[in-house]
Order: structure tokens, then C-alpha cells, then sequence
């Protein structure tokens, strides 16, 4: 990143980038609009401690997701605060808001809510690298470099990951039968 | 990507890239600027701490100093109490 760019021009370059992460990840708009504007504060605080050594748009994807991550934690301290959910669980599961993606045609609405809701129940990194992978279309070298991770073990994540999806298409197809 | 993958990602595949509101950069710029007034300078701050300092140490100090005249005081007095020394200048009861 030039030392002299200024947050319009990054944001002119990365906010679709930004937005629909942060859409695929939280699935709602308002959700997104909120994190999207997070990112941004957040690029413009660590402008200059940014090392030119990764590439900015490596670096704009790993603050998203991060925030992206934050945000969904927060809500659910908020959920927990509120005894919404009782403070044994410990277990990963977010919750989301009500779905709401506009980059979601209408005829496959329903299908992809679907498939959404079962990667949201993965583990968090499970979802980012099939977010990445599948609908951003990162390769896994730069997968590796948004997650901080080597490349096999993105490959190992991935393969995880999709057998956990199958697994739950199966179980969700089962519930249907 | 093979084709079972294909056919389980189909409708991850199908979804479109969407465009931010116009207004949310202004939102951004805001939210900066709000940031910015916010900010406390480094400067501002170092004065303030080595102001609680002072008033922190000061006060170690004075509390101390009054331990320790409390503590004379307490030493003398039970001096006196234990070989009845009297403290007039009356040296036999009437």
C-alpha cells in the first residue's frame, strides 16, 4: 500500500470486496453495512502499520473475517448477557440474524439459506476457508495468507470441511425424508 | 473442483456480487472523524499520569508519616503505663 493512500481510494478499490464477505459471512445486510464500515476504521487506524511485504488485499480479507468473527462473538456475549443463552455453553454455534442476502436470486433463496445455515455450523476457520474457496474464489495460496496458515494445511482444512458439509447435507436430507 | 463438489456448491456459486449503499462511506468518514475526536493525544495522557503519580506518592508519604507519629505516641504511652511513670511534676500524693 502507498504510505499516501488515502482510506477513499482503498475504500473505491475494496468495498465490494469488504461488503460481500461480510455479507456471505453474516448473512444480513444491515449485519454486513456495520461490519463493512468496522473494516474500514479499523484500515484507517493500522494504515501504518501495515507491511508492505503482503499484499493489501490480503490484508483488507484478513481484517474483514476478523471482524466478521468479532462482530459474531459480540452478538452472542450480548445473547449470553441477556441469559438468552446459558453461560455453560461453550460451544462455537454464532447467532445469526434473520437471512437476508441480496446477492441471493430469488428462485435459490431457499436452497441457499439452506446450505448457508449448515457451513455457518462448521467451525469458524471450517467457514472462512469454504467462504474463501467456494464463493470468494481465492486460490490456496492466498487462502493460506488471509488465515496465517500453510498451504496444506488449508488443503487439510478444506477437505475437513467439505466432509463435515456432506455430512450434514446428509443429515439434514435424512431429517427431510 | 470435481463434480460433486460442484453439485453441493452449485448454489454458493450462483450467489451475485452486490454493490455497498452510496451513503456508507459517508458513514465511514463519520465514524472516523468521531474516532479522531475521541482520541486522547499521547501527550495529554503522559501529563495526566505523571500527575496521579505524583498525587499517588504524595500521599503514600503523608499517610506514612502519620503511621509513624501515631506509632511514637502509642510506644510512649505504654512506656508510661509500664513503669508508672509520672508524667506531673508531683512527686508525692497528698
Amino acid at each position: 500500500m502507498n504510505s499516501n493512500q488515502s482510506i477513499e481510494e482503498i475504500y473505491k478499490e475494496h468495498n465490494g470486496l469488504v461488503y460481500n464477505l461480510c455479507l456471505n459471512y453474516l448473512q444480513n445486510i444491515e449485519d454486513a453495512e456495520e461490519v463493512t464500515q468496522d473494516v474500514f476504521l479499523t484500515i484507517f487506524k493500522k494504515q501504518e502499520g501495515f507491511k508492505s511485504n503482503s499484499s493489501l488485499k490480503t490484508w483488507v480479507y484478513r481484517i474483514t473475517v476478523n471482524q466478521c468473527l468479532d462482530f459474531l462473538k459480540a452478538k452472542k456475549r450480548k445473547k449470553r448477557f441477556g441469559f438468552l443463552i446459558p453461560i455453560y455453553d461453550n460451544s462455537e454455534s454464532y447467532s445469526y440474524s434473520n437471512f437476508e442476502h441480496p446477492g441471493v436470486l430469488l428462485e435459490n433463496q431457499e436452497a441457499t439459506e439452506g446450505l448457508l445455515k449448515l457451513i455457518n455450523e462448521l467451525p469458524e476457520n471450517q467457514k472462512t476457508a469454504i467462504i474463501l474457496k467456494v464463493i470468494d474464489e481465492l486460490s490456496q495460496k492466498e487462502i493460506a495468507e488471509v488465515m496465517g496458515l500453510s498451504i496444506k494445511a488449508v488443503e487439510s482444512l478444506l477437505s475437513r470441511a467439505k466432509n463435515n458439509l456432506k455430512e450434514k447435507i446428509n443429515q439434514s436430507e435424512g431429517n427431510n425424508i | 473442483m470435481n463434480t460433486e463438489e460442484n453439485r453441493m456448491f452449485k448454489e454458493l456459486k450462483n450467489i451475485q456480487k452486490v454493490t455497498p449503499s452510496s451513503t456508507l462511506f459517508s458513514k465511514i468518514e463519520n465514524k472516523i472523524k468521531d474516532e479522531q475526536n475521541n482520541t486522547v493525544s499521547m501527550s495529554k495522557l503522559m501529563a495526566a499520569s505523571v500527575v496521579l503519580i505524583v498525587l499517588i506518592t504524595s500521599n503514600t508519604l503523608l499517610v506514612r508519616k502519620e503511621l509513624n507519629q501515631t506509632k511514637n505516641t502509642a510506644n510512649q504511652n505504654e512506656l508510661v503505663q509500664a513503669f508508672d511513670i509520672n508524667l506531673s511534676n508531683q512527686l508525692y500524693n497528698e
